[in-house]
């Protein structure tokens, strides 16, 4: 009997690795089942590698892979019925938790939103998963099992995009952005494909189409490309602040040793200014605020100063400098001035840009007030 | 003359369950071997559907292995634990009768007074 050497047997497993059998398990298997052949047939002067390849042909039809195929079938087959009762239980548990979170919504009962999450999980992570699986197991052609899977998937993206949505979690843009590019690109090209050759089917599959390329186009219609605009009204509150600020500003002494007084507030409120400046330039792509607050031009683009102070060295600088400035003022101050005098990096990036600036015109109308309070307590 | 695999392929998991019911432990190819002796080379069974069986009856709970390792090789032998046993029998009585209702229908047997419905 001829025996294999350990190159030979290398040889075969890399090759049956390479001819798509996955599973350790039947590597191992096809593998001893080879050698078992091999050295019973093989002779001294035989060519190894012709003669293996004669063998292991007498095991596929068409390629190796089969028996992998084969084998998966026959195992997912054994957990059908217990995926389909799974598939049909979660998809109750979905159903009534969305109607009942529903009913608590409307009635302001505690509970709606764990509700509503608890089917949205159920749905996009075992319901739908399971029915693609179960559907794709079905006859069908391969066109009608990819329509299924970019289906489920859409539905998946969807459904985990709401709850990133409502949950503010960060990623959910992404997430819609996903399911409208996979739903317009992949799956409705993909049912139509599908649909559209059975002669059977042709009407409901354009009808069909069609009722999802509007349900595309209104879930985009939805969507903000840009971050949200701020309306003319609340804008206006912006100018209002600038204008008690300015006017403000202007009653404090300008000259000698009354100057000198107010120097810290001079200095904080010109911080104050910089860091609102590059607030502004970030909102609307201007240093400042136009003069004209009805200006239609005026795009002020209302994004979370989070999204660009932490990139920008020169706003943290700025922001630092502020910090230990007001530290500095707090310290000439014996009273409790609350948390007004407490702006810091974590504070503001709480903030969309309407509301910094807001916060930062409060303090400098704070300072400044509290200057002319002593001024007028001085001339009395 | 070799049976077809349209044939054998309902009956590949009973021949299986009673190869192993048979002997105490079998390996893949010793079972295709066995099959081909007993049968004077007129059932093959092929390896690719062999082993996709076996995995499934591994699945089921009806065989337990046991690897026993030759260098680099790695032999996997398998037996049928209790529920595997009971399934044998119970498969190769149901093949059985499904054998002789076969040869009823198909009518090989001279049909006999008994078996012919009045």
């Amino acid at each position: 009997m001829y025996c294999l050497s350990e190159q030979q047997i290398d040889y075969i497993l890399d090759d049956i690795r390479r001819n798509g059998i996955e599973t350790e398990d039947l590597q191992l298997n096809l593998l001893d089942h080879i050698c078992c052949i091999l050295e019973r047939t093989l002779k001294e002067d035989d060519d190894f590698e012709c003669l293996y390849q004669l063998t292991v042909k007498q095991f596929f039809k068409n390629e190796l892979r089969e028996i992998e195929e084969e084998t998966i079938n026959l195992l997912m087959f054994k957990n059908y019925y217990a995926m389909k009762k799974l598939m049909i239980v979660a998809g109750a548990i979905s159903a009534a938790a969305f109607v009942l979170g529903s009913l608590f919504k409307i009635m302001f009962w505690p509970g709606a939103s764990v509700l509503l999450c608890l089917a949205m999980l159920m749905f996009a992570v075992v319901f739908m998963p399971l029915m693609a699986v179960l559907k794709v197991k079905e006859k069908g052609t391969s066109g009608q099992k990819f329509a299924t899977v970019t289906g489920a998937l859409v539905a998946i993206l969807f459904s985990l995009a709401t709850l990133f949505k409502v949950q503010h979690w960060p990623g959910a843009n992404i997430l819609i952005f996903s399911t409208i590019g996979v739903a317009a690109f992949l799956y409705l090209p993909a049912y139509y494909l599908a649909g559209i050759r059975s002669a059977d089917k042709k009407l409901d599959t354009i009808v069909t189409s069609v009722i999802l390329v509007s349900g595309i186009g209104l879930l985009f219609t939805m969507v903000n490309l840009r971050p949200p605009r701020l309306a003319p009204a609340e804008l206006q509150l912006c100018y209002n602040n600038e204008a008690l600020v300015r006017n403000m500003l202007y009653s404090l002494p300008d000259t000698g040793a009354e100057r000198a007084k107010s120097e810290l507030v001079r200095n904080i409120n010109a911080t104050c200014e910089q860091i609102k400046s590059v607030i502004i330039f970030n909102a609307t792509g201007n240093k400042a605020l136009p003069a004209n607050a009805n200006n239609p031009q005026l795009g002020f683009y209302d994004r979370p100063v989070a999204s660009y102070f932490s990139d920008d060295a020169d706003a943290v600088a700025l922001i630092k400098k502020l910090e230990m400035q007001l530290t500095q003022y707090r310290q000439t101050k014996s009273t409790d001035n609350g948390d007004i005098l407490n702006i810091d990096m974590p504070e503001l990036c709480k903030f969309p840009s309407s509301g910094a600036l807001c916060l930062l015109s409060q303090l400098q109308i704070y300072l400044l007030n509290a200057e002319r309070e002593k001024l007028v307590a001085t001339i009395n | 003359m070799i049976f077809s695999t349209e044939l054998l392929k309902g009956t590949l998991k009973t021949i299986v369950l009673k190869l192993l019911a048979d002997n105490s432990k079998m390996y893949g190819y010793e079972i295709t071997q066995r099959v081909k002796e007993l049968t004077g080379d007129k059932i093959q069974i092929t390896e690719g559907a062999l082993y996709p069986t076996l995995h499934a009856l591994e699945a089921e709970g009806l065989l337990t292995t046991e690897v026993e390792y030759m260098g680099k090789r790695v032999r996997k032998y398998y037996s049928l634990n209790e529920s595997g046993k009971a399934r044998s029998k119970e498969k190769v009585s149901e093949l059985a009768e499904f054998i002789e209702t076969m040869t009823f229908l198909l009518d090989l047997k001279k049909k006999t007074l008994n078996v012919l419905p009045q």
